[in-house]
C-alpha cells in the first residue's frame, strides 16, 4: 500500500482560535480510516482539509505526493464528501443521484448507473422517481451516499454518516462503504461517534482531542467530570455507582481526559477468582470483531452506558468463550495511563 | 362607479375593435418591460448570488446601497437616464433618447436593485448544507451558482415577478426618456397619463384595466409554472 495523504505542520484557526494542530500524519490508500473524538475535537475540520474544500491556515496537505495548491480539478473531483446531514436537491431521487455525474459531464448509461448506485445502498430502483420530500431520514442519507458512490471516487469522505439514521440504515451504509472499498478501490475516511460502527468498519482508527492527534489504534478516552477520593486520586463514578480509580492522579485536575490503551484492560467471564479485587468493574460485551492489522480480536464492552474497547488474542477468546451480551469482570490497569 | 363600469366596457370595446394605438401601447409595454426584465435577470442574478453567498469587506455597505436603490423614484431614474442619454450626456452619441432602448435602459436601472436585493436574500436563506453538499460533490463556483438559483427558484421567481410588476407599471422613465411618442414609445402607462390629462378618464381606466389584465396573465403563467415544479 502506498501513502495517499501526507500532512505536515498543519495548523487551522477559526476566528483566531486554533482548532487543529497536526505535526505529521500519513494515510494509506485503499483503507477505511476512522476518526473519532468528542465534539469540537477537530474531526470535521480535518476532513474538510483532506477533501481540499478548505485550505489549512499553515502547513501542507499533499495527495499522492502533490501539494494541495498544485492539485488539478480532476484530482479534486476524485475526492467526494458526504457531509454531516447532507442536503438533497429539491428534485427526484434520480436527479439527485445523477447530479454529480452531470457536473462531470459523464452522462453515458446514466440510468443503469443510478440503478446500480441505488442497489448498492439497499434501495429499490423504484425509489429513483421519488421526490426528495418523500424520503425518511435514513433513506435520504442513503440517497446522498448513492450520489457519491455513483462517482466511483478515489477517496470518499464521510462525516458522521450514521447520525440520526435507524439501525437498519446504519448497517446498509456500512455494507455500501465496504463494497465501495472492494469494488472501486476507494479509500474511505469516516468520522463517527458510534464507536461500535466505527470499530466494525475501519482498518485504522485515529483519535483526535482538542485538535490534536492523540494516538492511532485502539484506545479508550474517559472524559471529565472526575471526583477526588480520600487519597486525592481522580475517581470516575458510573451511573450504576461503580467507580474507576486512577492511580497516582492526585495532581491532576477534575476536568482532565484520560486515555487508556486497550492493551491495559483485562476482561474475564469465568474462573475469574484470581483477578477479582476491589477495583474490578462489571460490564457487558456489546460486540466482538477482528483487528484488521493483526489476528487479535477487539471486544467492545459497556460499563454502565460508557463504551470501552479491549484487545484479546484468539486463544484467550476461545478459552473464555466470550459472546456479545455476556457479563464480564473488568480490570483496568490505571498505573500507566496517558493524560490529555 | 360609472367610470369603472364604463371603463371596463370600453376596455373590452378597445380590445375587440383592434384599436391600433391601444395595441401599439400594449405591444410597446410588453416588449420594453420583457427586455428590461430579461437583462435585469441576466445581470442581477449573478450579482445577487455574489452578494448573498460571498463575504467580502464592505458587503454591508453594498447591501445598504442596493436596498436604498429599491426606493428610488422612477422619475428620478428617468431624470438620470435623460441626463445620460441627452446630446450633451456621456451616452449622447448613441442617439438613444426617445427610443424604446432608452426606456429599456432606464427600466433596467429600476429592476436591477430589486433582482439583486431579493436574490441575495434568497441565497442567504438557502439551507447552508446545500453549499457543503455541492462542494462535497466537486461542484465549482459556477455550478454552485446555478444549483443555488435552481434551489431558490420559487423565491427568485417572486423577485422576478416583483421586478416585472414595478417595471410594467412605471411611468416616470417611459415618459422622460421615451417621450410618449405614439406608435413608437407610448406605453400603456404614458397613454393613461395622456388620456387622463385630456379628460378622457374612461379611456384611462380602460387602459388601466388592460394593464391589469396583462399583469394578471403574467402572474397566472408564473403560478402555473411554479405549480408544475412542485408536483
Amino acid at each position: 500500500m502506498s501513502c495517499l495523504y501526507k500532512l505536515q505542520n498543519i495548523e487551522q484557526y477559526y476566528d483566531g482560535k486554533k482548532v487543529l494542530n497536526i505535526d505529521h500524519l500519513t494515510l494509506e490508500e485503499n483503507q477505511i480510516i476512522g476518526l473519532f473524538g468528542p465534539n469540537g475535537s477537530g474531526k470535521s475540520t480535518l476532513l474538510s482539509l483532506l477533501s481540499f474544500i478548505n485550505q489549512p491556515t499553515s502547513g501542507e496537505v499533499s495527495f499522492n505526493g502533490v501539494s494541495n495548491n498544485k492539485l488539478d480539478i480532476d484530482v479534486k473531483q476524485s475526492i467526494v464528501t458526504l457531509p454531516q446531514n447532507p442536503y438533497l436537491l429539491k428534485r427526484s431521487v434520480y436527479d439527485n443521484i445523477a447530479y454529480g455525474l452531470k457536473l462531470r459531464k459523464d452522462t453515458s448509461n446514466i440510468k443503469e448507473r443510478v440503478n446500480e448506485a441505488l442497489s448498492l445502498v439497499g434501495l429499490d430502483i423504484s425509489f429513483s422517481s421519488r421526490k426528495w420530500s418523500a424520503l425518511s431520514g435514513g433513506e435520504a442519507q442513503r440517497v446522498a451516499l448513492a450520489a457519491r458512490l455513483i462517482l466511483k471516487p478515489k477517496v470518499l469522505i464521510l462525516d458522521e454518516p450514521t447520525v440520526g439514521v435507524d439501525t437498519n440504515s446504519a448497517q446498509l451504509i456500512k455494507e455500501a462503504v465496504l463494497q465501495a472499498k472492494q469494488k472501486y478501490n476507494t479509500t474511505i475516511l469516516v468520522s463517527s461517534h458510534d464507536h461500535n460502527w466505527l470499530n466494525h468498519i475501519c482498518d485504522e482508527r485515529i483519535a483526535l482531542f482538542q485538535g490534536e492527534l492523540v494516538q492511532s489504534g485502539s484506545v479508550n478516552l474517559v472524559f471529565a467530570p472526575w471526583e477526588k477520593d480520600e487519597n486525592n486520586n481522580l475517581v470516575k463514578t458510573f451511573m450504576d455507582g461503580q467507580e474507576l480509580v486512577i492511580k497516582n492522579s492526585s495532581e491532576k485536575k477534575t476536568d482532565s481526559v484520560v486515555m487508556i490503551n486497550s492493551e491495559y484492560i483485562t476482561i474475564c467471564k469465568k474462573g475469574c477468582d484470581d483477578m477479582i479485587n476491589q477495583d474490578t468493574l462489571m460490564g457487558k460485551i456489546s460486540s466482538i470483531h477482528q483487528e484488521s492489522s493483526s489476528d487479535n480480536l477487539l471486544v467492545d464492552f459497556i460499563i454502565s452506558g460508557v463504551s470501552f474497547i479491549c484487545k484479546l488474542t484468539r486463544a484467550e477468546m476461545q478459552e473464555q468463550a466470550l459472546l456479545p451480551g455476556d457479563k464480564i469482570n473488568i480490570n483496568i490497569d490505571t498505573s500507566d495511563v496517558c493524560w490529555i | 362607479m360609472n367610470l369603472f363600469t364604463d371603463g371596463f366596457d370600453q376596455a373590452i370595446d378597445l380590445l375587440l375593435s383592434g384599436n391600433t394605438s391601444v395595441y401599439s401601447a400594449i405591444s410597446t409595454t410588453i416588449t420594453v418591460s420583457s427586455w428590461s426584465l430579461m437583462i435585469s435577470l441576466l445581470i442581477g442574478l449573478p450579482l445577487g448570488f455574489a452578494l448573498g453567498y460571498y463575504n467580502f469587506p464592505g458587503k454591508s455597505i453594498v447591501r445598504t446601497f442596493v436596498d436604498t436603490l429599491l426606493a428610488l423614484p422612477t422619475v428620478v431614474i428617468g431624470l438620470i437616464a435623460y441626463t445620460m442619454l441627452s446630446r450633451s450626456g456621456p451616452l449622447g452619441e448613441y442617439n438613444l433618447l426617445f427610443s424604446q432602448e432608452a426606456i429599456i435602459l432606464g427600466q433596467i436601472v429600476l429592476g436591477l436593485p430589486i433582482i439583486i436585493a431579493l436574490t441575495a436574500t434568497q441565497v442567504e436563506s438557502v439551507d447552508k448544507r446545500l453549499y457543503s453538499s455541492l462542494k462535497g460533490l466537486g461542484a465549482h463556483s459556477f455550478q454552485i451558482l446555478t444549483a443555488t438559483l435552481i434551489e431558490a427558484r420559487f423565491g427568485i421567481m417572486t423577485a422576478a415577478m416583483t421586478a416585472y410588476g414595478r417595471i410594467i407599471t412605471e411611468i416616470g422613465i417611459s415618459m422622460m426618456v421615451g417621450g410618449n411618442i405614439k406608435y413608437h414609445t407610448r406605453t400603456v402607462t404614458t397613454a393613461i397619463a395622456l388620456e387622463t390629462g385630456k379628460g378622457e378618464f374612461v379611456t384611462g381606466i380602460a387602459l388601466g384595466l388592460v394593464l391589469f389584465a396583462v399583469a394578471l396573465i403574467v402572474n397566472i403563467a408564473l403560478s402555473m409554472l411554479k405549480r408544475s415544479w412542485t408536483q
